[in-house]
């Protein structure tokens, strides 16, 4: 049974299916003394639910997909249910029992009297039914049975798979990912081309893949073989020979020829320290910490934290850049007791006590290398004299000094570049957010980095740093796509940071380049107006470098 | 209280489209109004409870209206029901 899908993070794979559940949920029942608390945590789920979902479908609504939009209204409607509610008060009153307990055995009676009904039209509605659930269940901050352990390599096949969920896997064993939702930037889909782990999304039919089953997924062409004959596994062969080939051949010449700018790694966390060296990279150019903050159990810290830096800075040369915690809207951490909307910085500082233990952590770590801090999601100077004002509180040395610089990824950070350059010492592109952003304000044009306004965008802040004189590193997922790399190169991009897998490929295009020629090519690429006239500019740039 | 009784004739039967938009007309107003299938009678303000009675091709069901104006509730229903070529 061969599916095509669409590819977002590159490579083959071949092993059995370990099929993912969305979540499992462990529920054990808690006799509670506040009854009237318990009774309001129920009205305060409904309430984010509903919240949640209006969103959603206001943004479903916009894009005019009339199927989406219906069912949000029943899943509306199934999360303000009033008999649902009624019960559910009813059985925390009788029984002085939890909120999340008592609403998810209401839940499990309304499933049952369903599964009396055969119909395949029932069978759908009882994936509304859980979809709403869960999101009832984590609106009651019900902790998530872990996955299961991983004793061989599989290849992940799912539904959807959260990046909460992915990162509970022993990644060592996860050859591959198939799933039916996701995107080109959703949160999995980057930590998976992260993590050189090859995924496919849209791919339907997944419910009749059995665990176990083999599976080829071909993410170079954008197809997953599921039960494949003997011939399919033959070619699958053949196509692995050649493919491992062509990489061992770029990195074999990577660290050896060094390229005329700094090309530095994107790493999640401190798992994956072989690669970035593996890869020859100058320096880790954005080094995420969520994952330190998501796989705990508490707030990690300072000594943990002081750990994990120290170590990093004793096994990579160059420059390290730490972004602090960017968590909330869909990166929540379940020991917070409130989920948030803020996001990055503005999270980090109404939560101070996540921010400090990581503060202190580099402080002190700053002294053993060259460490430098990045701020995530800034908008405004505000946030950075507040965030200067925090750091000053917890310098109890002079060799405490690290550099400090902003992720520009809002279109606010964009409009306030100017006023924003001047409090920092380096500037760091995130074009991932930034996309979605001028998407949203309706500024940018299609799904893909060729995008003009993107373009323009880039320019303006390599611009804004040099006015400056401070450094510009590109750390989203432009960075990585050697096509573009003229382009930056020609814009006068001062680092590229890319995930460690790339780095052999952008080395060896920025070695081969000129500037003048790129220079050339860049400023008609800023004068283009769409993606079309954009992707012929740098066709021809290519066909001229080839000839 | 006044009933009304109404054939099904949609092929997937009082599904959970316009199940969900006669929920929310239901609970536009004050009057208790039920759904009855099959022996059972349930809430109509419930959009659970209306999907659990499970109502298929041409069955029949039975709207109850309790209180004031029930005419213009049923008025209200038979709209939906009607739009959605449910009866």
């Amino acid at each position: 049974m061969k599916r095509i899908g669409q590819a977002v993070s590159p490579g083959l794979a071949k092993a059995p299916a370990h099929i993912v559940r969305a979540v499992s949920w462990s529920l054990p029942k808690q006799a509670v003394a506040n009854v009237d608390s318990e009774l309001e945590k129920i009205d305060e789920a409904i309430m984010l639910t509903t919240n949640e979902l209006q969103k959603i479908k206001n943004k479903t609504s916009s894009t005019s997909n009339q199927h989406d939009t219906d069912i949000i209204q029943v899943h509306l409607a199934i999360a303000r249910d009033p008999e649902v509610r009624k019960r559910v008060r009813q059985r925390i009153e009788q029984e002085s029992c939890d909120a999340a307990y008592a609403y998810y055995v209401e839940m499990e009676a309304v499933l049952e009297s369903f599964a009396k009904h055969d119909d395949t039209y029932i069978g759908e509605r009882k994936s509304d039914i859980l979809d709403v659930r869960d999101r009832m269940l984590s609106h009651l901050h019900v902790p998530i049975a872990p996955v299961a352990k991983l004793d061989r390599d599989v290849i992940l096949v799912g539904d959807d798979l959260m990046p909460s969920r992915f990162l509970q896997y022993d990644l060592q064993h996860v050859k591959g990912i198939v799933t039916r939702k996701g995107g080109m930037i959703s949160h999995t889909v980057i930590l998976a081309r992260a993590s050189g782990i090859p995924m496919l999304v849209g791919v339907e039919g997944l419910e009749n893949v059995k665990q176990g089953q083999i599976v080829i997924l071909d993410g170079l062409n954008g197809c997953v073989m599921f039960d494949p004959d003997p011939d399919e596994q033959a070619d699958y062969a053949g196509q692995l020979a050649d493919y491992t080939e062509l990489i061992t051949t770029l990195v074999e010449e990577s660290p050896s020829a060094p390229a005329t700018k700094p090309i530095q790694a994107n790493i999640h966390g401190s798992d994956n320290i072989d690669g970035v060296r593996r890869y020859g990279a100058d320096g880790i150019g954005l080094f995420r910490t969520e994952m330190i903050y998501m796989k705990a159990t508490a707030i990690p810290s300072e000594d943990e934290q002081y750990d994990i830096y120290k170590a990093v800075l004793a096994q990579v040369d160059g420059p390290i850049v730490v972004r602090t915690l960017d968590i909330g809207a869909d990166k929540q951490l379940p020991y917070l007791s409130r989920s948030s909307e803020l996001r990055g910085i503005a999270h980090s500082l109404a939560h101070p006590e996540l921010l400090k233990p990581q503060l202190g952590a580099l402080l002190r770590a700053s002294g053993e290398g060259d460490l430098r801090m990045l701020l995530p999601m800034v908008r405004s100077t505000t946030e950075i004299r507040r965030f200067k004002a925090i750091l000053a509180r917890l310098v109890t040395s002079k060799t405490m000094t690290i550099p400090l610089g902003i992720m520009v990824e809002t279109v606010d950070a964009l409009k306030n570049i100017d006023s924003l350059a001047r409090e920092v010492d380096f500037l760091s592109i995130g074009t991932n957010d930034l996309k979605a952003e001028l998407s949203a304000a309706g500024r940018a044009q299609g799904g893909s980095w060729y995008d003009p306004t993107l373009l323009a965008a880039v320019n303006r802040i390599i611009q804004t740093g040099h006015r400056h004189g401070i450094e510009v590193t590109l750390c989203g997922e432009m960075a990585a796509d050697p096509m573009l790399a003229p382009v930056l190169f020609g814009l006068d991009l001062d680092v590229w940071s890319v995930r460690p897998q790339a780095i052999p490929l952008i080395r060896r295009e920025l070695r081969k380049m000129d500037y003048d020629n790129c220079r050339k090519t860049a400023l008609e690429c800023l004068k283009t107006n769409s993606e079309e006239k954009l992707r012929s500019v740098l066709e021809r740039h290519w066909k001229g470098v080839q000839s | 209280m006044m009933k009304k009784s109404y054939k099904i004739i949609d092929e997937t039967g009082l599904h959970a489209r316009p199940a969900t938009l006669l929920v929310q007309e239901a609970a536009k107003f004050k009057n208790d109004i039920s759904i009855e299938y099959n022996g059972n009678l349930l809430t109509m303000k419930s959009i659970m409870a209306v999907l659990s009675l499970g109502v298929p091709q041409n069955a029949t069901i039975t709207i109850h209206v309790d209180g004031e104006d029930a005419e213009v509730v049923f008025a209200a229903l038979e709209q939906i029901l009607a739009k959605h070529q449910l009866i």
